[in-house]
C-alpha cells in the first residue's frame, strides 16, 4: 500500500510538474505553513493505512508499532512535502 | 508446515517493511531538513515598493487636484495645482524691478557723461587761468620796462634841466656886460622852464609806470589766486564724477530674484516624478498647502520588491543576485521570479535600551535564544500591478 501511494504520489507529482504553489495555505484568512497541512494528512493517511491492517491482519507481523506508525507518519509528510513543496 | 512456512513469509516481510519503513523516513526527513537548509525559505515577508509623500514648495489654495485615491498616474501628469495669481504677480514685479535698473543705469551712464563734459570745462578754466597768470607775469615785465623808460626819461630830462639851469646860471652874468642879448638870455630861461616842464612830466610817468607796475603785480597775483580756484574746481568735478558700477553690481541680484520668482511660478504646477499610484488622498480643491507639509503619498511602481525576515543563521545560503522564487498570498498559485538585491545590515538589537544613561541589560537565565532576523530585499523581476500591492503577504524560496 506504501508503494502504491508513493507511484500515485510520483503520478501526481508529474503531472504537476512545474505548477509552483506556495509553501502556505489560507485557511479562514490565516496563512498556515504546508507541512502542518502535509503532516495532518499523513495522520489521515497512516490512519487507512492501519485500517486497511487491521483489516488483512498484517498489523501483528510488522513489529514494534509506536515505531512503525510514526515513522509512516514522517515519511508520508516528507515524501508529500517533498513532492508538492519542495 | 506449508501454514508455517507461510506465516514465516509473513514475518519477514512485515519486518523487511518495518526497516524499510524506517529508513526511508530517516532519508526522506535528512532530505528534507537539507532541502529546507539549501534553500531558505520564510513566510515572513511583505511585498514592498518605495514611496514619497509628496509635499508642495510654495504656499497656496489648490485650483486643480485631478488625480484621485488609488488612481495610476503617469511621469509627469499633474498632481496638482496652486494658485498661481500671486506667483505670476511676483514674477511681473521682479522683471519690473530688472528693468527700472536697466533705465537707472541708462540715466546715470547720461549724468555722468555730462559730469565729464564739466571736468573738461573746468580742465579748460584752468588753462585759461594759468594762461592769465603768464599775460599777467608779461604784463609786469612791461610795466617793469616802462618804469626804466620813465626812469631814464627822468634822468635825462634831469641832465636836461641841469644842463639849462647851468646854461642860464653862466649865460646871465653876461647879460649885464652885454654879451649876450636879452633875448637869449630869454630864451635859455625858457628852455630851463621846458626842461622844468619835462622833468616834472618825467617824473610824473615815472610814479605812473610804477603804479601801472603795482597794479600789473596785483593782477599777476589775482590771476594766480583764479588758477588755484579752478585747479580746485577740475578736483571737485573729478571727484563728484558718480559711477554706474554700483548699479551693475545690482544686475546678478535681480535676475536671481526674477528665476527666483519663475521658479517659484513652475512650483505651483506639481507633477509626478515617476509613474506611481497614489495613496492615502484625502483632500479636495481648495485645500491649503503649506511647504513641507505632505499632501499624500505617491508608490513608486517602476520597482516592486518583497521585504523578507531570514533569520541570522539562513543568511550564510543567501547570495546577492540569488534567484527567489515569490509567492504572493493574495494569488498563492503563481510564481514570480526575483533576485536578492541587498540583506539588511542593521536590525534593533534587543538589549539595545539605554534607561538614565546607562545601558539596561534584564537580568535573565535564557538557555534558548531565538534567532534575529533581517530583512533581506528582494527584487522582482516579473510584477503583475494586479497582485502588488505595499504590505501584502508573501512568502520566499531563495533558490
Amino acid at each position: 500500500m506504501t508503494r502504491r501511494t508513493l507511484i500515485l504520489a510520483q503520478a501526481t507529482c508529474l503531472l504537476c510538474a512545474g505548477c509552483g504553489r506556495a509553501p502556505s495555505v489560507d485557511i479562514i484568512g490565516s496563512f498556515f505553513p504546508v507541512w502542518m497541512l502535509c503532516l495532518t494528512i499523513a495522520i489521515v493517511l497512516t490512519c487507512v493505512l492501519r485500517v486497511v491492517l487491521l483489516r488483512y491482519q498484517f498489523e501483528s507481523e510488522i513489529g514494534p508499532v509506536a515505531l512503525f506508525y510514526p515513522s509512516v507518519v514522517i515519511l508520508l509528510s516528507c515524501v508529500l512535502w517533498l513532492i508538492f513543496f519542495r | 508446515m506449508d501454514q508455517e512456512t507461510q506465516s514465516l513469509n509473513r514475518k519477514r516481510l512485515g519486518r523487511r517493511i518495518l526497516i524499510g519503513v524506517v529508513v526511508a523516513a530517516a532519508l526522506t526527513l535528512l532530505l528534507a531538513i537539507y532541502q529546507v537548509d539549501l534553500h531558505p525559505r520564510t513566510d515572513d515577508a511583505n511585498v514592498w515598493a518605495n514611496y514619497i509623500e509628496i509635499a508642495p514648495e510654495v504656499s497656496g489654495r489648490l485650483v486643480r487636484l485631478p488625480v484621485k485615491d488609488n488612481a495610476f498616474v503617469k511621469k509627469g501628469d499633474l498632481l496638482f495645482e496652486i494658485d498661481p495669481r500671486p506667483y505670476e504677480y511676483a514674477l511681473q514685479q521682479a522683471l519690473a524691478d530688472q528693468e527700472l535698473l536697466e533705465q537707472q543705469i541708462i540715466d546715470e551712464r547720461r549724468k555722468i557723461a555730462a559730469q565729464n563734459s564739466a571736468v573738461e570745462a573746468a580742465g579748460a578754466a584752468v588753462h585759461v587761468s594759468r594762461t592769465g597768470v603768464q599775460t599777467a607775469s608779461s604784463s609786469i615785465d612791461l610795466a617793469k620796462a616802462a618804469v626804466s623808460r620813465a626812469r631814464a626819461g627822468k634822468a635825462a630830462a634831469q641832465a636836461r634841466l641841469e644842463y639849462a639851469t647851468n646854461d642860464l646860471k653862466r649865460i646871465q652874468p653876461l647879460l649885464q656886460k652885454q654879451y649876450v642879448t636879452v633875448e637869449q638870455v630869454d630864451q635859455v630861461s625858457t628852455s630851463v622852464r621846458v626842461a622844468q616842464g619835462s622833468f616834472d612830466e618825467s617824473s610824473a610817468a615815472l610814479l605812473q609806470a610804477q603804479a601801472q607796475l603795482d597794479e600789473a603785480m596785483l593782477r599777476h597775483e589775482q590771476a594766480g589766486s583764479t588758477a588755484i580756484e579752478s585747479q580746485a574746481r577740475l578736483g571737485q568735478a573729478i571727484h563728484t564724477i558718480d559711477r554706474v558700477e554700483t548699479l551693475i553690481a545690482q544686475r546678478p541680484s535681480k535676475a536671481a530674484k526674477v528665476d527666483s520668482a519663475r521658479l517659484d511660478l513652475e512650483r505651483t504646477r506639481v507633477p509626478s516624478p515617476f509613474d506611481a499610484y497614489v495613496t492615502s488622498m484625502n483632500i479636495s480643491e481648495g485645500a491649503y498647502a503649506r511647504p513641507g507639509s505632505p499632501l499624500f503619498t505617491l508608490i513608486d511602481t517602476r520597482n516592486w520588491y518583497v521585504i523578507a525576515n531570514y533569520r541570522e543563521s539562513k543568511l550564510k545560503n543567501i547570495h546577492l543576485g540569488s534567484h527567489v522564487d515569490v509567492y504572493v498570498m493574495g494569488h498563492p498559485d503563481r510564481r514570480f521570479g526575483g533576485h536578492v538585491e541587498s540583506i539588511g545590515y542593521g536590525v534593533f538589537p534587543e538589549d539595545g535600551k539605554v534607561a538614565g544613561g546607562l545601558p539596561n541589560i534584564e537580568r535573565t537565565l535564557n538557555w534558548v535564544h531565538l534567532s534575529a532576523r533581517f530583512p533581506v530585499r528582494v527584487h522582482i523581476d516579473d510584477p503583475d500591478p494586479n497582485l502588488f500591492r505595499v504590505g501584502a503577504t508573501a512568502v520566499t524560496v531563495v533558490r
